[in-house]
């Protein structure tokens, strides 16, 4: 007999594995919250780090989720895959759950609320802005994980709705060059290029072999086509500092006149 | 609880959660006119006997050309005070500073704006902030407040979540059983 999950008619949340992935998210961001508050003395600095593991966090969780359709091609047992993919929905949740923690942090904490949005420079609003849409596509999908939902919508608009999380990615790919302190550190670029790379190699070789077997061509035009799609999106990631510069970036290149100090009083 | 009441109170809780002060963040001159975002080197959390850099990023259309119109000033909790060459470039402001000891500074950034400072034109655009250096060279060893509530929190939630792990080890073969669609 089929043993499906139903989290709500389960004796038991404890058999869900969902249920663990979400209650771990919540309890590790109060070990974070709590582990910072005790390391970091200064209210000021305490709060950067805050925003910053969190929006770290909500980043590591949304790959994993996007890295769970690419890894279910590979050769696993299927009970694996079956476990990838119930844990899916329950590592977006986390990951739009440390958005939005990241998200009010940063704006309540450092900018100081919505009025002093105002008072920022273009291209911090113009990567706020990515953020925010990131965090709104996050939320909204969230907010319909619910199996009721899925069944309101039927499964097939709602998956049409989980490729929104695409936009999400990208858009958090865009936040993250625009404003993140460590991308100015060229160590922290080459991960995320790394990072990023193999994600995009996997998604190529989804899409190649997705077009192929709908178009039922040969399989070096599947290869050709990953390999494409692989260099094209791994260029455009590389060359991106070269239209657009991170934030930090620009001050650490310095510049402009030097006006000498009136020394000390 | 319905999750529209739900959503309505977390965005309430977030629009009325009080407000800290920070460093790599926006401060406003005293007429909360004009703002700037503060940025110090290395990660905002300079180290006391090392260079670290500081960078205001003011929201003006343009900084005054003249160099010596823009000053930064660093104050110690002794009150004594050092003005810190500054490179001006478009809209902003960038100093070079070794902080000489772990402690509480004021960094404030005046900008002389030329204007005849009657009426509603200020002479002077002025942004203040608090920075605390916790790292290196130590003279006057600071307070360390203790965060009792932090220290409980971390015991309680890392706690359950050694709990959790055990739940899930012990149990993982039903868990896997019945997690699936």
């Amino acid at each position: 007999m089929k043993q499906t999950a139903h989290p709500w008619r389960l004796a038991s949340l404890t058999q869900n594995v969902r249920f663990y992935i979400l209650a771990s998210s919540i309890l590790v961001s109060l070990i974070v919250l709590a582990w910072l508050r005790i390391q970091i003395v200064a209210d000021q600095l305490s709060v950067i780090r805050l925003e910053q593991v969190y929006g770290f966090l909500s980043t590591i969780y949304l790959y994993v989720a996007l890295m769970i359709s690419p890894l279910l091609m590979l050769p696993l047992r299927e009970g694996v895959k079956r476990q990838l993919k119930f844990s899916r929905r329950a590592i977006g949740v986390s990951a739009a759950y440390f958005a939005l923690l990241h998200s009010g942090i940063a704006l309540w904490g450092q900018i100081g609320g919505l009025d002093k949005l105002a008072f920022l420079p273009a291209k911090l609003v113009w990567s706020l802005s990515a953020g925010g849409v990131a965090l709104v596509v996050l939320l909204i999908m969230a907010a319909t994980s619910f199996d009721k939902v899925v069944r309101g919508m039927t499964f097939r608009w709602w998956k049409w709705l989980q490729r929104f999380g695409y936009i999400a990615a990208l858009m958090t790919v865009l936040h993250v060059w625009l404003i993140g302190t460590h991308l100015a550190y060229s160590w922290a670029q080459w991960m995320g290029v790394i990072a990023l790379s193999l994600l995009f190699g996997f998604e190529s070789f989804r899409i190649a072999r997705s077009l192929t077997r709908q178009l039922h061509t040969s399989r070096i035009v599947l290869v050709a086509m990953c390999l494409l799609l692989w260099a094209g999106s791994t260029a455009a990631l590389v060359m991106m500092p070269r239209y657009l510069k991170n934030y930090h970036s620009d001050q650490h290149s310095g510049g402009g006149q030097v006006h000498g100090g009136a020394g000390h009083e | 609880m319905s999750k529209k009441w739900l959503l309505a109170l977390l965005i309430a809780l977030a629009v009325l959660t009080p407000q800290a002060a920070s460093a790599h963040v926006v401060i406003t001159d005293a007429r909360h006119e004009v703002g700037a975002v503060l940025h110090i080197n290395p990660d905002d959390d300079p180290v006391a006997g090392e260079p670290s850099s500081i960078f205001f990023d003011v929201r003006m259309a343009v900084l005054p050309s003249d160099p010596h119109l823009v000053n930064l000033k660093v104050t110690n909790s002794a009150g004594e005070s050092t003005y810190v060459p500054t490179s001006v470039d478009g809209t902003k402001v960038a100093g070079a500073y070794s902080f000489p000891s772990q402690g509480v500074y004021q960094i404030n950034l005046i900008i002389d704006t030329g204007r005849s400072g009657t009426g509603d034109q200020p002479r002077y655009l002025s942004f203040v902030q608090s920075q605390r250096v916790s790292r290196g060279v130590i003279s006057n060893p600071l307070d360390t407040p203790q965060f009792v509530w932090a220290e409980v929190l971390l015991i309680a939630s890392g706690g359950a979540l050694a709990i959790l792990i055990v739940m899930f080890v012990t149990d993982h073969r039903r868990i896997i059983t019945y997690s699936h669609d």
